[in-house]
């Protein structure tokens, strides 16, 4: 950039050179046709001429000047005061090119996209004189669902007045943008989804100079007077670039021209930048996905060795001490189950992946089905200080597969009691009818609330995920996978939160039934 | 090999694994051979009831709940830095791990489940010789 101004500079002096020279050599010969005779011409020369000469370089020397700026710069000077207000947007073109140049070389030096935002929006804002800012960038969805909702998510922001909203959703019908009046929200945060999907649907910059062109744009931002919107892309659209001021102004054309040049600057550099991201991104992933696989053979080879090594011992056993043999068998046939039971999942976890799972429906009492499956859970109960509370007040019935039901069940309770040292575990059946008026199905929920330690933040978010639970309480980490698999085979949710009271967490799963299900009060 | 029972008899040994079915059978399996053996499923109680200077040999699982066999192996070193201990596990993975913390002094320290009676005595059997008392 200096490079190319010290260049223009050197290109204005050999201009104004030049021009001197031409304007010298065409005085000196309006000279010779004045005067006669003329001996030499420095001899020959009167003061008065002399005077007149430097008057005529230094008209050519100005007229030289403004030539070069209308050239360069496009600026026109007219009138007495010209000079000084061409000095004032010479001034402010020097400063946006000077701010050009930095904020491309701010992010050509980092593929950080946090850095970039923040660089560009912050010298931007002061460049352009405006008090406050934010950008927002698209977020794309792994499944690419781009054309019916668009999710910007807020990558940097200058806030004096409001809190931005972290993320604006924006849905294919909230094109009508003009109609559309919002009013202020209750948490202070500005409206911005009607005038993003604008500007997302023209490709164009948003200009607003004054408050009624703002609140034309449906949004509702108090003490906001001047408003930019500007689209950052290159290839593709990548984000928005929102600044706006408490005091109303005029865009100028080299503001404008300044902004169109960032937009395009930046939307290259977001692009780079969100590509690499995404590289990063995805080697994580491998790498997660590597030590998942290893975590699995570690806790599978610990799952089959441990009742194989049991199996043996008390085989073993039993031909050295056949007076132990009831304990003995009773040992063996626990291990043998508890083989049989890891195969299951594992072969579960199998036909769930390649989506073969096979559901059996049939007509059954779920209030029933719930109970026994306490009943035998209950029996195997080595923790006397947890009660299992279940009391329906209707029978419902319902058509799926029973025996995978109380698979889930069994999970779902297993690991409620696993993860309570003392306290209640309570089951509950709600019926809830479907939001949608054509859908002949409403949905049955059964919830499992525990009183144990809760669910830790971290797990949360991939509970359900495979391994997500294993823990050194045991099992394989695969129950809750496994149970997800299944609610979702038959058209429903499965669902976790900690508890609102701070204690223990609940477990949730909905079915769909048919509307007309039969529900009969207990007697 | 030949192993000189003599000289392995009457040796105390302690044995820690959240599994009832694989201790039972191992203790049952050791007292007929002429061990002492104690018994704890609970990590963090087998700690509490350590004696020092007691036991020959201790053998630990690595998987278990509460207290891992590694930090097992660290607390009881702290109490005793001459016991020897020997990891009993299922996960074979941990034996790099244990080899590149130099926490094995040699391979025979490292069980691998699943193992027979009579496997799981000799291998026994050569802690104590590599480790007379």
């Amino acid at each position: 950039m200096q490079r190319r101004r010290r260049g223009q500079v050197s290109k204005l002096s050999i201009m104004m050179g030049a021009m001197f020279i031409s304007c010298g050599i065409t005085h000196l010969g309006h000279l010779a046709t004045s005067h006669a005779i003329v001996d030499t011409y420095a001899t020959t020369l009167s003061s008065t001429l002399w005077i007149q000469v430097i008057f005529d370089i230094a008209t050519a020397i100005i007229a030289v000047i403004f030539l070069s700026l209308r050239k360069s710069y496009g600026i026109v000077i007219d009138g007495p005061n010209a000079l000084v207000e061409t000095k004032d947007k010479l001034k402010i073109k020097n400063e946006q090119l000077q701010a050009l140049y930095q904020i491309i070389s701010t992010v050509d030096e980092t593929l950080n996209l946090e850095e970039i935002t923040q660089n560009v929006l912050v010298k931007s804002s002061k460049i352009l004189g405006m008090n406050e800012g934010a950008i927002y960038l698209i977020r794309k969805t792994k499944d690419n669902n781009i054309d019916s909702k668009i999710i910007l998510w807020l990558a940097a922001k200058i806030e004096n007045t409001f809190s931005f909203p972290k993320e604006v959703s924006i849905h294919s019908s909230n094109s009508d943008f003009t109609t559309n009046f919002s009013p202020l929200n209750p948490y202070n945060e500005p409206n911005l989804s009607n005038i993003f999907s604008n500007v997302i649907a023209s490709g164009k910059i948003f200009l607003a100079e004054n408050k009624l062109e703002i609140q034309r744009a449906g949004l509702v931002i108090p003490n906001s007077e001047s408003l930019v919107l500007l689209p950052l892309r290159k290839h593709e659209l990548v984000g928005l670039f929102l600044l706006y001021d408490i005091k109303p102004r005029t865009f100028i054309k080299e503001e404008i021209a300044f902004l169109e040049a960032i937009g395009s600057q930046i939307g290259n550099a977001i692009e780079k930048a969100t590509l690499y991201m995404n590289v990063l991104e995805s080697k994580h992933e491998a790498e997660v996905l590597a030590d998942l696989q290893k975590e699995f053979i570690n806790i599978a080879s610990h799952e089959m060795r441990t009742p194989v090594q049991s199996l043996l011992g008390y085989a073993e056993l039993l031909k050295k001490h056949p007076e132990k043999n009831e304990m003995i068998t009773d040992s063996i046939l626990r291990n043998a189950q508890r083989l049989q039971r890891l195969t299951n999942d594992i072969l579960d976890v199998s036909r769930i992946e390649s989506k073969s799972l096979k559901i059996h429906k049939e007509r059954f009492n779920l209030s029933e089905v719930i109970s026994t499956t306490i009943f035998d859970i209950k029996s195997q109960l080595k923790n006397g200080f947890i009660k299992i509370l279940f009391e329906p007040q209707l029978d419902y019935y319902i058509e799926a597969d029973k025996a995978r039901l109380i698979q889930v069940l069994s999970n779902l309770l297993i690991n409620a009691i696993k993860f309570t040292k003392a306290g209640a575990i309570s089951i509950d059946i709600e019926k809830k009818g479907s939001s949608d008026s054509n859908d002949d199905a409403d949905n049955i929920i059964v919830s499992i609330k525990d009183s144990g330690n809760g669910i830790s933040l971290e797990i949360l978010p991939r509970l359900f995920a495979k391994f997500a639970t294993k823990s050194e309480k045991g099992g394989t980490g695969l129950g809750l996978f496994i149970s997800k698999g299944i609610v979702e085979a038959h058209g429903g949710k499965i669902w976790a939160q900690n508890n609102s009271d701070g204690i223990g967490a609940t477990f949730a799963f909905s079915l769909p039934i048919r509307k007309e299900v039969i529900t009969r009060n207990i007697t | 090999m030949n192993i000189n029972q003599d000289k392995t008899e009457n040796k105390r040994i302690l044995l820690v694994d959240d599994e009832d079915d694989i201790i039972i059978p191992i203790k049952i399996h050791l007292e007929d051979n002429g061990f002492e053996v104690d018994i704890f499923t609970d990590p963090l109680l087998a700690f509490s009831n350590f004696k020092t200077n007691y036991y020959d040999l201790v053998i630990i699982d690595i998987r278990m709940p509460e207290l891992n066999g590694f930090e097992l192996y660290h607390m009881i070193k702290e109490k005793d830095d001459k016991v020897r201990i020997c990891f009993f596990t299922a996960t074979e993975s941990y034996y790099e791990d244990l080899k590149n913390s130099n926490t094995l002094q040699s391979k025979e320290q490292f069980m691998l489940k699943p193992v027979s009676l009579s496997n799981f005595l000799n291998q026994v059997k050569i802690q104590l010789q590599n480790n007379p008392q």
